[in-house]
């Protein structure tokens, strides 16, 4: 059993702490107006009124998020071994994908939720569109630099090219797909709120709106604290699951 | 004993391989016109120094030398037709420098890749059959790693993981094993052990050994052939291309193999090195 002193909690904690002394401070010191920048102590007592209010709209948000990870992931991945696959695809489809990407999410927002509806289908396309491009990057680098040497003692087996890509390709991409996972796991949720600000009826990000339009600035604020701890879980989750997963992944950190 | 085996050799089966391979189009060859032959269950060393084509001649005998420009082979059994390449590699385990041993997967599902790396997806692994998980462990006994079957294979040391390598190459039960100096990066006691456990392992086989290293030429090999250093290809003189000069077949050892250590080897070492220092 490791120290209090050195696990990773303790160091979350202190930080937490560390920045809500910061922001007391500062509130304090320069007493800016409350409805600029709220007091922690108020925000923490509009989150505790507001728990019941918020719940709803955090699930909401949550479940977006969570079905925009599938479906991006999922895809991405798709096109990555499409691309390593089949040549002509990748080829065609690489320069298309690059393209697209200069085009800004935040852009066609507006027209995804023409396009899906003020519902779910939006905001879980927009967390999809968002992470689809670092997954499908990642796992395209991973599949395209697993060691030639794996590959040719697979061909000496007489391996068939479908059965090198899932059997050695795929399972010695993962350490680097995993990067794009967790990096998806952060990005995921700015694509879900960008989706509620453009048009939704529920969700973190439409009640910060709606919080936002009646200047209650410290209902804002305890609507992105949730949104903060959620991102942050889903994090931790992810790369919990990830680390036992790729359990021949070297940590080489010092 | 030893002179009637010496004896024997005349009448031994052997594979004729003739090989070219350049990998552009303007490029030098890496060998051209090449030819070696391999005597059926015998170990043929193939010695040479590093970067002389040795391994590249190896890995187009396995057939992985798909995106070179021009790479011929051609393989003449002596009581057969031409044998087409393809149905030799068929015939072909192949054993690289390195272990290349997967990380994600155990001892057992290791050594049964082949069988893996072949089955349709979405069916049982390997293991699952009971067949071949018998054969499997049968085989990790006799390369004493049957107690480490279900161990992932990070806890394994280098000599160990050579080991489920040779019982990975064991395992495929083809006639022809090709190894790319599979022992170079062990310690020099490992290397000793390993070199006797393949000689008895694979003692039926027909054995491609390429080494750098003169003792383990000595130690292996029935023969052992002295690779040639490539020459440049010179587009003026045509010529140039064909005067490569051909492997040369050593003296070897009175004794076979696997062989000890000693007075009769150190001479032979001591001529195989002053030769290969002559080629320089």
């Amino acid at each position: 059993m490791k120290p209090f002193m050195d696990t990773s909690l303790y160091r979350v904690m202190m930080t937490i702490l560390f920045l809500l002394l910061a922001w007391w401070l500062l509130v304090y010191i320069t007493e800016v107006p409350r409805f600029i920048l709220p007091s922690p102590e108020a925000v923490f007592v509009r989150f505790w009124q507001l728990r019941e209010v918020l719940y709803p709209h955090l699930l909401v948000t949550l479940t977006e998020i969570v079905f925009g990870l599938l479906i991006g992931v999922f895809s991405g991945l798709l096109f990555a071994m499409l691309m390593v696959y089949f040549k002509p695809v990748r080829l065609w489809l690489l320069p298309v994908l690059l393209f697209s990407q200069a085009i800004p999410v935040f852009a066609i927002a507006p027209i995804l939720v023409l396009w899906f509806g003020y519902g779910l289908a939006s905001k879980v396309v927009m967390a999809a569109v968002i992470i689809f491009f670092p997954i499908l990057m990642t796992s395209f680098d991973g599949l395209r630099q697993s060691s030639k040497a794996y590959l040719d003692l697979a061909h000496s087996m007489q391996a068939s090219q479908l059965n090198i890509l899932f059997r050695i390709q795929l399972p010695a991409a993962l350490p680097i797909m995993a990067s794009g996972i967790r990096m998806a796991m952060v990005v995921a949720p700015i694509g879900a709120i960008i989706g509620e600000w453009v048009g939704s009826s529920q969700g973190l990000g439409y009640f910060m709106m709606y919080a936002n339009a009646r200047m209650q600035v410290a209902d804002m604020f305890a609507a992105l604290t949730l949104l903060c701890i959620l991102s942050t879980s889903l994090y931790f989750v992810a790369d919990q699951c990830l680390k036992r997963a790729i359990f021949w992944q070297q940590d080489n950190t010092p | 004993m030893m002179l009637s085996n010496l004896k024997r050799d005349s009448r031994v089966e052997k594979y004729d391989i003739t090989a070219s391979l350049q990998y552009a189009e303007k490029a030098d060859f890496v060998y051209h016109g090449i030819s070696l032959s391999l005597s059926l269950g015998r170990v043929t060393c193939l010695l040479g120094q590093s970067g002389c084509g040795k391994s590249s001649l190896l890995k187009q005998l396995v057939g992985l030398h798909r995106d070179a420009f021009l790479a011929e082979l051609s393989i003449q059994h002596e009581n057969a037709d031409t044998q087409r390449a393809e149905d030799f590699q068929q015939d072909i385990a192949y054993m690289a420098q390195q272990d290349l041993l997967l990380p994600w997967l155990s001892v057992i599902d290791n050594v049964l890749l082949a069988y893996d790396v072949n089955r349709p997806l979405f069916s049982k692994k390997a293991n699952c059959n009971e067949l071949l998980k018998e054969q499997a462990l049968s085989i990790l006994d006799k390369v004493g790693m049957l107690d480490q079957a279900y161990v992932s294979v990070l806890t394994l040391s280098g000599g160990m993981r050579q080991r489920v390598a040779l019982a990975r190459t064991l395992i495929q039960d083809k006639p022809i094993i090709l190894m790319d100096e599979p022992f170079s990066s062990v310690d020099a006691i490992t290397r000793h052990k390993l070199q006797q456990l393949s000689s008895v392992l694979f003692s039926n086989k027909t054995v491609l050994l390429v080494t750098h290293d003169p003792l383990e030429a000595l130690i292996m090999g029935h023969e052992i052939l002295l690779f040639p250093i490539k020459l440049a290809f010179d587009p003026k003189s045509p010529q140039s291309q064909l005067s490569v000069e051909p492997l040369v077949s050593l003296p070897k050892p009175r004794s076979l193999p696997p062989r000890v250590i000693g007075d009769e080897l150190s001479d032979y070492h001591g001529q195989l090195m002053r030769i290969m220092q002559a080629q320089l």
